[in-house]
């Protein structure tokens, strides 16, 4: 995908999460649709664009929210790295289960480090504090929901990929 | 293969370098006007977004809802027919303080000014903050207090931009406003407390607070005398020196679409 097709559907993404599936309120836990399209797009991408990606969609983020302005956009960039050093040193491949893997720990190395920056920069600036307790108590309703998301999404994007990909070569191999 | 990782290492500090100095500029106030450009090219699409969101909400609430409309009704007919008798009796005692007030020259009840706000937004990760699109531009300050529709106190801004302005709702735990118990006239704090949702802080054991009694905004504050809550349970708790005071905000704080602004 290219990057300006990628930092358009974040703004929507992030757009939607703050002005829509926060407002209609039917749903005490509701999937944070900004960090799922960010993971999922992230997850076929190079460093160089994961980097760029990563920290547009947290500067979004932060436009709407009442952490200190920067602070996602460091815990993503940091949890994007350490999704790409994963996939790229154990799950070379792009599976499915690798794939579930790398997700199952994003979401919450992210919250962990959102709050632990956020408490961090409020101690520098002294400013209105953020309450993460509330936050934490949510995010444990939440992390579920973001998790069944990417997998539903990861799945009608790329399809189902239970084999490694060697197999698949030697498949195409063998039809040449 | 070495060249590749020291370029990528490269790569992954530089962009944190510069998120950094975005934490610090904004944290001086450089980023303002860059802040603001951003917040004026997406408020016409968030504007859509979270008028489509409203309705949506307002769908499902509704269908979720119809179960208990009919418990719904007999409370507020009966609740209606009260408030009917004693908004009957506050006209004659407010005749009667108007009076009062100008035979002894003292000034009349004090009146803010107000601007109407609409929620466009609320905080991604923590409900209690929420974004409404007035900012400095209507002529808001930092720190001014936030009513809803019905006079009852909604939070405060905490932050200003030109367009837009975010609020923090009463519930947050990093919200306190001084009050005070309406019959009994007993001070404290009204805060956010995670596990309880509102509490009523600070007030001695010796002090006499009853369940349904109305909490308001104290002297004290900027913004007095507007209705913040009402008394839930009061437990005392002998080896404490505080009653445990449990609230429930008199503002529907999840299903409000328009605030006031006070403006002094």
């Amino acid at each position: 995908m290219k990057i300006y097709k990628a930092i358009i559907i974040l703004i929507f993404a992030a757009l939607i999460q703050a002005s829509f599936l926060r407002l209609i309120n039917f749903s005490p836990a509701l999937p944070n649709l900004l960090l799922v399209v960010l993971f999922l797009i992230n997850y076929s991408q190079p460093l160089a664009n994961i980097l760029i990606l990563s920290a547009t969609a947290g500067i979004l983020a932060d436009l709407f929210s009442a952490v200190n302005f920067g602070t996602s956009a460091l815990a993503m960039i940091i949890v994007g790295t350490v999704i790409y050093l994963l996939r790229e040193n154990f799950l070379k491949g792009k599976t499915f289960f690798g794939f579930s893997i790398t997700s199952a720990l994003a979401f919450p190395l992210f919250y962990l480090l959102l709050f632990t920056l956020n408490d961090y920069f409020n101690l520098i600036h002294d400013k209105f504090g953020f309450s993460a307790n509330i936050v934490g108590d949510r995010i444990i309703k939440e992390i579920p929901a973001d998790f069944a998301l990417i997998l539903i999404a990861y799945f009608f994007t790329t399809g189902y990929r239970s084999s490694p990909p060697q197999s698949r070569l030697y498949g195409r191999q063998a039809k040449m | 293969m070495r060249g590749n990782y020291s370029h990528q290492i490269k790569l992954f500090f530089l962009t944190v370098i510069f998120i950094l100095a975005v934490v610090f500029l904004n944290s001086a106030n450089y980023l303002q006007p860059i802040k603001n450009i951003f917040y004026y090219f997406l408020r016409y699409p968030q504007n859509l977004i979270a008028e489509i969101g409203f309705k949506t909400g307002r769908f499902f609430g509704f269908v979720l809802e119809i179960k208990n409309l009919h418990q719904d009704k007999i409370i507020l007919t009966s609740e209606n027919n009260l408030l009917i008798s004693q908004l009957s009796a506050l006209k004659e005692i407010n005749y009667e303080n108007e009076l009062l007030r100008k035979i002894l020259n003292l000034p009349l009840v004090r009146k803010y000014s107000l601007v109407d706000a609409e929620i466009i937004g609320r905080d991604p990760y923590n409900p209690d903050f929420v974004l409404i699109n007035r900012g400095s531009e209507s002529g808001l300050n930092s720190g001014a207090g936030v009513i809803d529709a019905s006079g009852f106190l909604f939070g405060e801004l905490v932050e200003v931009n030109n367009h837009n302005s975010k609020v923090r709702m009463i519930t947050d735990i990093s919200s306190s406003v001084t009050s005070l118990d309406q019959d009994s006239r007993a001070a404290g704090i009204v805060r956010g407390n995670l596990a309880e949702g509102l509490m009523f802080d600070l007030v001695p054991q010796d002090k006499t607070v009853s369940v349904n009694d109305i909490i308001i905004s104290s002297e004290s504050e900027s913004i007095s005398d507007l209705p913040i809550a009402r008394v839930v349970s009061v437990e005392r708790y002998p080896e404490k020196p505080f009653l445990k005071i449990k609230l429930s905000p008199l503002a529907d704080l999840k299903n409000t679409e328009k605030v006031f602004v006070i403006i002094k």
